[in-house]
């Protein structure tokens, strides 16, 4: 026997592909899975609404009648009473509304409102604070009254039951897992920023039912901030699960222009009310 | 909110680059380590059947082992997690593997050769898991290759007089 010395081979136990295009491909094929699931998801939620009648979304869902703020004050009592009317007026622009729609507020300092599955919207006491005029107020319940009649709750549930799918079958993946499922998640609000902005369009013609004309709608928006670079921006619009405020504002104008609504007009300013 | 998203998606990003171009330096020069070392002891001899060359007599014997403990970076690791999910050769793994085998058997020669022995027969090679990142996907993977034989030292064999 022969003893005849000889290397090792670097190419025997390891497979010559690059690194970085195996990931590259594999990545887009999950995305591409994860995006095609997402979207079937929401077509069959779309083809069942018809049939889950708006009680059924209070069945399932819990009452979430318990975190409304009790109005204790005189001028919470007055912001109730405030919202609850703007409401009744608004709704009777909308014949087919649910039964079941409620207003209360909630106590918290950052300007939100809220539409819970049901028919509860609560708007914060903070919101209640930077409101100037009704309609002002009007066109955020109008926004809220809007995710109802989009079945919003409905679509977002489906979203969540095709996200949580997904996340379970990749949940063993590690890190690679958790970026597929945030990505996933960012993605799934792009569908959640398209029912804001339709809910923005059926508020704004409660308001132009109501009110006439658009002024002082959208005065809410300029309120909030917005980002100023145009990276920051695709970056926001991309993470946000809202529309940019000043996006929003754009729509809404050309929205009131297509529609021939008028811009101009009077607005009922709220403090008089509000405060005795 | 949109800031800690974006923090939320940097980090692993970020992870993932400074992974990837430290990884593959240190890949590329353990290579080169292991590839200059195979050649120099490429005389020493190292079989992995049970006897010794049959013209030459051992003189002394005793087991020798050479042990590496290897762990994967965050990219391999992230490669590896998403061919979990699709399935085939996890081959970010095998560059890792084969250095750590190779490794393994260079330490079980050196030592070999430090105990004044000439070979090294009846290699074997264990491959065990002592951390595992399954379940909450928290801990270290990391495994470890022990490489062991017999070390001998050779003398030829007198021929019968």
């Amino acid at each position: 026997m022969k003893f005849e010395p000889r290397l090792p081979r670097d190419d025997v136990n390891v497979t010559a592909r690059h690194p970085l295009k195996e990931g590259a491909v594999m990545l887009a094929g999950v995305f591409a899975v994860v995006a095609i699931l997402l979207g079937a998801a929401v077509l069959v939620v779309d083809r069942l609404i018809p049939y889950l009648p708006p009680s059924w979304e209070a069945s399932i869902f819990p009452a979430f009648d318990a975190m409304r703020h009790v109005p204790s004050l005189d001028v919470e009592r007055a912001q109730q009473e405030k919202l609850e009317a703007i409401l009744e007026r608004l709704v009777a622009h909308w014949p087919e509304h649910p039964e079941s729609l409620r207003v209360g507020l909630i106590d918290s300092s950052q300007p939100n409102a809220l539409a819970f599955p049901g028919g509860l919207i609560l708007v914060t006491t903070g919101l209640m604070d930077q409101v100037e005029s009704e309609n002002e107020l009007a066109f955020v319940l109008g926004h809220e009254l809007g995710h109802y009649r989009g079945r919003d709750h409905v679509r977002s549930l489906g979203r969540g039951l095709a996200l949580g799918l997904i996340l379970t079958a990749i949940g063993q993946s590690g890190s690679a897992g958790e970026l597929i499922a945030f990505t996933g998640q960012l993605t799934s609000r792009s569908f959640s920023r398209e029912q804001e902005s339709s809910a923005d369009t059926f508020g704004l013609s409660l308001v132009v039912a109501e009110f006439g004309h658009v002024e002082g709608a959208t005065d809410f928006f300029e309120k909030l901030p917005s980002p100023d670079s145009s990276l920051e921006r695709s970056l926001a619009t991309y993470l946000a699960t809202h529309p940019l405020s000043d996006a929003r504002v754009e729509d809404m104008e050309r929205l009131s222009e297509e529609n021939g609504w008028s811009l101009r007009g009077e607005t009922t300013p709220i403090e008089a009310d509000v405060v005795p | 909110m949109p800031t800690e998203a974006l923090i939320q998606l940097l980090i692993p990003l970020l992870l993932l680059v400074g992974a990837y171009f430290i990884g593959t330096e240190l890949e590329r020069r353990h290579y080169r380590s292991l590839r200059a070392r195979e050649h120099a002891s490429r005389r020493f001899l190292t079989v992995t059947f049970p006897y010794e060359p049959p013209d030459q007599d051992p003189v002394d014997v005793m087991m020798v082992t050479g042990s590496v403990v290897v762990s994967v970076d965050y990219f391999k690791r992230f490669l590896a997690g998403l061919r979990m999910l699709v399935g085939g050769r996890v081959t970010s793994y095998e560059t890792l593997l084969d250095r750590a085998r190779r490794e393994a058997i260079m330490r079980m020669k050196d030592e070999a050769k430090r105990k004044g022995f000439t070979a090294v027969i009846n290699v074997r090679l264990e491959t065990s898991r002592i951390a595992s990142s399954s379940g909450n996907n928290k801990g270290t993977a990391a495994i470890e290759i022990l490489a062991f034989g017999t070390g001998v030292k050779l003398r030829p064999r007198a021929t019968a007089a």
